[in-house]
């Protein structure tokens, strides 16, 4: 792990940076509660809209909250959202991906579904599907999972494709291995590069969709704070406390951002090739982090 | 180049088959029974039945199934429970800003993504080829609808160059048009380039590995000719698929961009519906989208197909 973090280091610069930012983000979310900041809920209504100043670095909101601890209380949110929806679309799309790489039969239908639930903008069908089941925290996970996980199981069922042709898998084969053995142990874990790598981008997509479904009031709802209904919240004070507009949205872009760098120079690393000139715009490689 | 086509054509089938299907699925995963819920919990037994009868809730889900899929075969997307008008009627009121939105964001994007990326192809791994990934990095990183937001305070509240929000109907003059799309267009348009110019860069850097470019350059050719005639057009033709790729995440950003510059767009209208839990619009908007974005996509590969006589099917 250490000589693999050296030598994505020594290649990207930029990585180390992109990596202490994200432990900060992180423990920031974690530490939440014990961090000597105002707590996030607490109104002072005659400190409305306060720009950034001593007592609150970074400005107060429509109800005097300190928007310092309600950008830190809602990372333990967002980021909460979307490690689940990480892991559960990187679940649901290993799943799939194994099921169509290694069987003709489950490929000729389940990859057509996959196909069709792609056809969708994804925020738009994650919000009809939100609108129908009802804004929830849980109904939002689900959503965005279902959105992004045709994608993964794209990659897992490409990567299961190419591995089933290996001698050492034929030769599992030919010596009696169940399927459920070669699939674990040939191919899953040979696939797990590319897997990681769209992972990250999973992870930063869902940040990405949640902050604009919470922004359209389809997430989880105030006064719990996330990134995007805080943008929700502060949208109209853009002319009068553009400080409220302005850090919330600072700190989805880093977090997203340090996700994209990471997941960028493990992709180069894995895969040196796809780094110098890249194939032909293929439905098979890693696709570049679509946004939103 | 016709048996591509037809073949294109028939693998599109069982898409647009899952398409409807999830479409025709979205009503019926509201808990409980939709039509209580959609008139909420005021309304009385009466009307419930009667809307029950409306939406054919009360026949057996095949037979929904099949009957939904022969209206919507019929061009009819069933009506709008609130706006009380047929739903392709409420579509086409609001197509106008938003096909003029995602246009408009489309220009920008490759007028601005394409030079770039062949520069920066040009000119890998130079300090202009590493702040011109940063920047791709940047702006798949960015909520586009903050992006809008960070531009209103800048350039309609402290500089009033521009609108704060609000659409102008090209009847009013393309101007005043124009102006009331394009900090929106540019929101939209900072992801989208950063998609397109890392194309557009990594297509360059591959024919630029080519024999020919190798020739060109062996017999003499200027560096500039080799850029523009042997590689940027040939460095084109992969940047073309992505514009279909481009394209439904410009409907999906459209939708929340919309919002923060109130345009009365398509995104506009699904985003009140789930409001007012009008599900027959966000049922039609859906499906409307995702057929949108097929169809583009399929003109894309044909068009693929026709410049690069390399691809068959």
């Amino acid at each position: 792990m250490a000589t693999f973090v050296r030598a994505l280091v020594r290649r990207r610069p930029l990585v180390a940076l992109a990596l202490v930012a994200l432990a900060g983000i992180a423990l920031a979310a974690i530490l939440a509660p014990w961090l000597p900041v105002p707590p996030p809920d607490r109104i002072e209504m005659a400190n409305r809209l306060l720009p950034p100043g001593p007592g609150h670095p970074l400005g107060t909101d429509n109800f005097g909250r300190d928007i310092l601890s309600r950008v830190i209380a809602s990372g333990r949110i967002s980021l909460a959202i979307g490690l689940a929806v990480m892991a559960l679309s990187t679940a649901a799309g290993t799943a799939a991906g194994l099921l169509t790489g290694y069987y003709r039969r489950a490929d000729a239908i389940l990859m057509r579904i996959l196909d069709g639930l792609m056809a969708f903008p994804a925020i738009l069908l994650a919000l009809a599907l939100v609108a129908a089941l009802g804004a929830s925290a849980r109904n939002e996970i689900i959503a965005i999972a279902l959105v992004y996980f045709p994608r993964t199981a794209r990659i897992v069922r490409a990567s299961t494709l190419a591995l089933k042709q290996r001698a050492y898998v034929e030769a599992a084969v030919a010596l009696g291995e169940t399927d459920a053995r070669i699939l674990r142990v040939h191919i899953l874990l040979n696939a797990l590069p590319p897997l990681i790598v769209q992972s990250t981008f999973v992870f930063a997509e869902a940040i990405l969709a949640d902050a604009a479904l919470s922004f359209l009031g389809l997430g989880v709802k105030p006064p719990t704070p996330t990134w995007g209904n805080m943008l929700d919240d502060a949208h109209i004070y853009v002319a009068t406390a553009p400080w409220f507009v302005f850090f919330p949205g600072t700190a989805i872009v880093i977090t997203v951002l340090c996700l994209n760098l990471l997941g960028d120079a493990v992709r180069d690393l894995a895969d040196p090739h796809a780094a110098a000139g890249r194939r032909r715009p293929g439905r098979q490689g890693v696709p570049a982090p679509a946004q939103e | 180049m016709a048996r591509y086509a037809a073949g294109r054509l028939a693998a599109l089938a069982p898409v647009l088959l899952v398409v409807g299907v999830t479409a025709f699925l979205l009503l019926h995963l509201i808990p409980g029974d939709p039509a209580s819920v959609i008139l909420g919990p005021d309304a009385s037994a009466g009307q419930v039945a009667l809307l029950r009868h409306t939406l054919g809730l009360d026949r057996p889900l095949p037979v929904q199934l099949v009957l939904w899929f022969e209206r919507v075969l019929h061009g009819d997307l069933g009506d709008s429970i609130f706006l009380r008008e047929p739903v392709t009627r409420a579509i086409w009121q609001h197509l106008g800003p938003t096909a003029g939105l995602t246009a408009l964001a489309e220009a920008l994007a490759l007028a601005v993504a394409i030079p770039s990326g062949v520069l920066a192809a040009w000119k890998q791994h130079s300090r202009f080829d590493q702040g011109f990934m940063l920047l791709v990095l940047l702006g798949v990183s960015i909520p586009s609808f903050w992006t809008g937001l960070n531009l209103i305070a800048v350039f309609a509240v402290a500089l009033r160059l521009l609108p704060v929000a609000g659409y102008v109907s090209p009847s009013h003059g393309v101007g005043p048009w124009a102006a009331s799309l394009l900090l929106p267009a540019i929101a939209l348009a900072f992801t989208q380039a950063g998609l397109i110019a890392r194309m557009a860069r990594d297509s360059t850097i591959e024919v630029l590995g080519e024999d020919y470019i190798r020739t060109a350059r062996g017999k003499g050719a200027g560096e500039a000719a080799v850029l523009t005639r042997h590689a940027f057009r040939n460095a084109l033709i992969p940047t073309v698929t992505v514009v279909g790729t481009s394209l439904a995440n410009l409907l999906s950003g459209a939708v929340v961009v919309e919002t923060v510059f109130v345009l009365p767009g398509v995104g506009n209208l699904v985003v009140q519906s789930i409001s007012r839990r009008d599900y027959p619009v966000i049922e039609g908007v859906v499906l409307f989208v995702a057929l949108v974005y097929v169809l583009v996509n399929l003109l894309v590969d044909l068009l693929y197909a026709a410049i690069d006589p390399r691809i068959r099917y």
